[in-house]
């Protein structure tokens, strides 16, 4: 079978959701929301044209758990403030075309922008690894305020639900605060969520059953994980394998790969410093192109959940020939569907091994 | 969208440079998201340089907004 034709080819998840296609569009902070954080007719806006797009899947831009920790002002937020109908209204404009909408779920911890959080709330009081500015002291979390967190990630999935997403995320990538968690430099822990890989994992594994058990089985649940964070002594390639195959043993339908997080945007093609590829003087444009291929290479034979590559698809796509695929989902943008570029589509490369 | 490397050289360092590239991308992608939001297209005649700029503006004009609604908001902390 050609990869245009596998592509288009629906595809059923372990919980039984059916994505229409493989094509997915990664989450995008849409920054749309309202002053008080509900989603706003921008939102509804945008997500019907995305869903006309064609894309099998999408995922929302970053949710908030908590209005004292947003990602940026902008978010959307779902901490006892009201706002449902609203979501409703987004979530059922993002499906217009039968697709799969998705909320991503977020807390943003050591990256929450000095003008939302003077002291953000992290694993640890640690700044290694932010960039210089634009963040206030960090204070480290008590256990109380990490079991309180994972209850917000379980009651924000249930609300998902009930505002008829199809589908809920939790956000492990980027540095926020459960990749910060896995991060040996940013987590230097000494209790049960710190230390060892597998102490540095429990807050993002505890997080996905909170959210599991709020959904129930039959709802698609899913990650967005770091291949590495690019960070010297940070979480790596080998460190998030081990991790996979810990995920392995979750109730999970989708694992999607990013890496990387302010301080070494790789998610956006730009590498930090220990980042073997930026210190290559290596072709500028050639490592923009689907840039963690190569650990889903390595991480296919390991998992056993669908996997999803997200980050520089797009040109990836038009190499492989398969521009009709991105125009279909690009339509987004009427009269400029010549640049699945601009678009930053993503594709989901998920084949899965063998159900849960 | 890329920015013209050979601009920058001697100028800024790979990194430096890579840096400054994704964040202009950032926002021009914020504020495309806003037009397409609106109902409006791609502004294509936006350029990556001048991006930052016109993405801190509609965060400002954002922030007011907020600002004079800040009085309804409830944060749970
Ligand atoms: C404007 C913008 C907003 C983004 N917001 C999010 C987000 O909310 N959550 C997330 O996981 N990734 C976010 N990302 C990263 C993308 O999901 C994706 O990982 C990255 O853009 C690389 O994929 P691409 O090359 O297909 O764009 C964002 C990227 C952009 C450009």
């Amino acid at each position: 079978m050609t990869a245009a034709k596998r592509i288009a080819q629906s595809m059923t998840l372990p919980c039984g959701a059916v994505l229409p296609n493989r094509i997915g569009k990664s989450a995008t902070q849409e920054g749309l929301a309202t002053p008080l954080g509900h989603a706003s007719e921008l939102n509804v806006t945008l997500y019907r044209r995305w869903s006309e797009g064609g894309a099998g899947l999408l995922i929302s831009g970053d949710v908030m758990v908590d209005y004292s920790h947003r990602e940026r002002p902008g978010n959307i937020v779902i901490d006892d403030n009201g706002g449902i109908d609203a979501l409703r209204r987004w979530a059922k404009a993002g499906q217009v075309a039968g697709n799969q909408l998705w909320m991503q779920i977020n807390q943003p911890g050591r990256q929450t922008p000095i003008d939302v959080q003077a002291h953000p709330m992290a694993p640890s009081a640690n700044m290694a690894g932010l960039p210089p500015e634009g963040f206030g002291m960090l204070r480290a979390m008590t256990e109380a305020e990490i079991l309180d967190l994972i209850e917000r990630f379980g009651r924000v999935a249930a609300t998902a639900r009930e505002a008829g997403f199809t589908g809920v995320q939790l956000h492990a990538a980027h540095g926020f605060m459960a990749s910060s968690f896995l991060s040996p430099l940013c987590n230097t822990r000494d209790d049960a969520w710190g230390g060892s890989l597998e102490n540095r994992a429990r807050f993002m594994i505890e997080s996905l059953r909170a959210m599991r058990r709020a959904v129930g089985n039959d709802f698609a649940l899913s990650v967005k994980m770091n291949a590495a964070d690019f960070h010297k002594g940070g979480f790596d390639m080998e460190q998030s394998m081990a991790v996979i195959a810990m995920l392995n043993a979750e109730s999970l339908d989708l694992l999607e790969i990013s890496g990387g997080n302010y301080d070494a945007p790789a998610m956006i093609g730009a590498m930090g410093s220990g980042s073997p590829l930026a210190r290559k003087k290596a072709e500028r444009t050639l490592r923009r192109e689907a840039y963690f291929m190569e650990y889903a290479r390595r991480a296919r034979p390991i998992a056993t959940m669908p996997l999803m590559i997200t980050g520089g698809s797009a040109r990836w796509m038009r190499w492989r020939r398969l521009w009709m695929r991105m125009q279909l989902t690009s339509s987004a943008l009427p009269g400029h569907s010549a640049h699945p570029p601009i678009f930053r589509q993503s594709c989901s490369m998920a084949k899965r091994r063998k159900s849960r | 969208m890329l920015l013209d490397r050979e601009a920058y050289i001697g100028k800024l360092d790979d990194r430096a440079f890579n840096l400054m590239e994704s964040n202009m991308q950032l926002a021009w992608m914020y504020v495309q998201l806003t037009n397409l939001g609106e109902g409006k297209d791609i502004d294509w005649d936006l350029s990556l340089e001048e991006s930052p700029q016109a993405f801190a503006d509609l965060e400002a004009a954002r922030e007011l907004a907020r600002r004079a609604a800040r009085g309804d908001v409830v944060p749970a902390q």
